[in-house]
């Protein structure tokens, strides 16, 4: 991925003209914190830590590692955004930008023809809609719990027994889906480990778990609106049985992101963007 | 005369909490409080007798535990956290409390007042769920209700004398916020949604006489001094519930500027005045009922859309931050009808749920700047 020249994207990116501006984006998560380091339209440094409770240092860190990566010095980065939870506390940021905006604007980047983005996270389910630019005009998040995001997966695959990347596989075993009724991620813990005392197949658990954590995003993503083309981002993206559970419950075609591109790279390659965009308007 | 600065800050200290030094005076004097909730209750029959009118709130409560081992919890935390407070006596100097049928929450909290909290003197009325002279007769015979109990309990007879009175002083306040509120129509307001929620709330617990001209000279000084910076973003925040400055506090720091609050304890307790011609009793009753209505008024949708969109226009906002309390049924219906039409209007909208006494979250701080940057701001 490094070093790539990504295909042309849309007018606006397309006059990101000064070729040799080096920008960044930084993008501190509730789990991990992320930095991207643009030279013109070229990704040529990029890095992914885990976050720590000392959101400066880390933020320091992951910028420092994706300098590294790109070669690169701090003085020539001509412009850093901020982003994710922790975007007040990036001190050598010129700005900070909510990471809808910059979630909205990574995948743009990527995908020009999108229009809305499901990002499935590890506290937030965000759908967000763009405009040909790529710019935020709407948007929805999860506001009940943690139910239908990634840590629910990854909580309940836990007590499984189970790896969460290998949930994907399990949905494709035979089975009839069970019907997960709690709306609590902890009850439907005990749901799901009460169903498999009973003897229902795990593929059948499985299945009822994809579906109850698309019916979630399908409730957000309908309020928000679904205009062509989706493209669904964040690590929930790579388990093949809920993207098949979202495509019928939204009723929709999705996209995922061109598939060596790590897609919790997008707020902070977003944040790039902005950083980019930026430098140009002001150039 | 007191500064902007001044009286800003006892404003602030008034809503900190259950008691302010002016309901303290109020006391020492001999004079009785009444405690009320919503803004269905004639503050002017209280007023006419010499009874303070106190709307109940719940600043100052930090944890709502001795109020929740008695409601369910779908109720929501306003209702807890002022239970809270009057169980934990905090709310003693309350010679009693008047409820009504606002919402399934306070009629539930009300069975507390009653049953465990044991005021010296508490009623309940039924307030019509539409806006119609069909069923005025009924809001009346409710309130004859409550007067007579009134009379009987604090031995003075409520005459129309009194009430003319206490309607010019109410109708004064009103004016006065009014023109507070008038204020922040201008490019660069000279206050923040935050202090005028902060002035508004506390007007609801302050007696009328102090009040009067503490809001007279915040006006005075808020026409002297000169306007803030322009904002990022000019916000209507619409909803129930609202009565914590600090919420407002939140979208403010993200660059979003206030300028008019269509909520309870904000707009819509002073937006209409009493006429003060006719017989007072009625013009008072007729007043109450009418108000720019609540959500719970049953058919008045279209009419508070309009309300709505009038300030939004009138006051030249660029969106509206709609909130409303987790677990309030009548506000989270009412979210998604303003939502879907406030989009149909292609007026920028945002939703926010919050809880009592809970300062902004990460997620709220991110759905305003999210909602900003939305609207190209």
């Amino acid at each position: 991925m490094i070093n790539k020249q990504i295909p042309d994207s849309g007018p606006e990116t397309r006059n990101l003209k000064l070729e040799t501006i080096i920008v960044a984006g930084v993008d501190i998560g509730s789990t991990t914190s992320k930095a991207v380091i643009l030279e013109g339209r070229r990704i040529v440094g990029t890095f992914i830590g885990q976050s720590s409770t000392n959101p400066t240092k880390t933020a320091d860190e992951v910028f420092q590692k994706a300098l590294e990566m790109a070669r690169a010095e701090r003085s020539q980065v001509r412009h850093i955004v901020g982003t994710g939870y922790g975007r007040a506390k990036v001190a050598f940021a010129n700005e900070n930008v909510s990471e809808l905006s910059c979630h909205g604007k990574g995948a743009h980047f990527l995908v020009p023809s999108v229009r809305t983005v499901i990002d499935i996270g590890g506290q937030d389910t965000k759908v967000i809609s763009v405009d040909v630019l790529g710019r935020l005009q709407d948007f929805g998040v999860n506001d009940k719990c943690a139910a239908g995001t990634g840590r629910f997966l990854d909580f309940i695959s836990g007590s499984l027994g189970l790896k969460v990347s290998d949930l994907g596989h399990y949905h494709f075993d035979p089975g009839e889906p069970v019907t997960i009724s709690q709306m609590c991620s902890v009850f439907a813990e005990s749901e799901v480990i009460n169903l498999i005392n009973e003897g229902v197949p795990l593929a059948s658990v499985v299945k009822g778990l994809h579906f109850s954590v698309a019916s979630r995003i399908n409730s957000i993503a309908r309020r928000v609106g679904l205009a062509p083309e989706v493209v669904v981002t964040g690590g929930v993206a790579k388990n093949p049985g809920v993207m098949k559970c979202l495509e019928e419950k939204l009723e929709v075609k999705l996209q995922s992101l061109p598939g060596d591109f790590d897609p919790q790279l997008i707020g902070a390659l977003g944040a790039a963007v902005i950083a980019a965009e930026k430098v140009n308007k002001s150039a | 005369m007191k500064s902007k600065q001044e009286i800003l800050e006892i404003f602030g200290q008034v809503i900190s909490g259950p008691m302010n030094r002016y309901v303290s005076e109020w006391k020492k004097s001999g004079k009785k409080v009444v405690g009320y909730y919503c803004s269905y209750i004639p503050e002017e029959l209280f007023t006419s007798i010499g009874v303070l009118p106190y709307r109940i709130r719940g600043a100052g409560s930090k944890d709502s535990s001795v109020a929740d081992a008695y409601l369910s919890a779908r109720l929501c935390t306003f209702v807890r956290h002022s239970l809270a407070l009057a169980l934990s006596g905090e709310l003693n100097f309350l010679d009693g409390v008047v409820s009504m049928n606002s919402c399934d929450h306070i009629r539930r909290g009300f069975d507390l007042w009653k049953h465990k909290v044991k005021p010296g003197f508490s009623y309940f009325i039924s307030v019509p769920r539409v806006q119609d002279d069909r069923v005025l007769f009924w809001f009346e015979e409710e309130m004859e209700g409550l007067k007579k109990a009134v009379e009987d309990h604090f031995g003075k007879k409520v005459t129309p004398e009194g009430l003319k009175s206490a309607i010019t002083l109410h109708n004064r306040a009103r004016i006065l916020l009014k023109e507070v509120l008038d204020l922040r129509k201008s490019d660069s307001p000279p206050l923040s949604g935050t202090e005028a929620l902060t002035a508004a709330v506390a007007s609801q617990l302050i007696p009328e006489p102090d009040l009067i001209p503490l809001l007279e000279d915040f006006l005075a000084g808020l026409k002297k001094s000169g306007g803030g910076k322009p904002a990022r973003a000019r916000l209507v925040v619409a909803g129930g519930e609202l009565d914590e400055p600090q919420f407002i506090r939140n979208i403010e720091e993200q660059g979003g500027l206030v300028v008019a609050d269509d909520a309870c304890f904000a707009v819509r307790s002073f937006w209409d005045l009493v006429p003060e011609n006719g017989d007072p009793w009625k013009s008072i009753l007729r007043r109450y009922l009418f108000h720019v209505p609540c959500a719970r008024m049953v058919g008045a949708l279209d009419d508070r859309t309009a309300f709505l969109t009038s300030l939004v226009k009138d006051f030249r906002a660029d969106g509206i931050i709609f909130q409303r309390m987790k677990f309030c049924d009548i506000w989270a219906g009412e979210s998604h009808n303003i939502l879907w039409r406030m989009k149909k209007a292609g007026i920028p909208i945002l939703v926010l749920d919050r809880e009592y006494q809970v300062p902004a979250s990460g997620q709220v701080q991110t759905r305003v700047q999210a909602f900003l940057e939305s609207m190209g701001k």
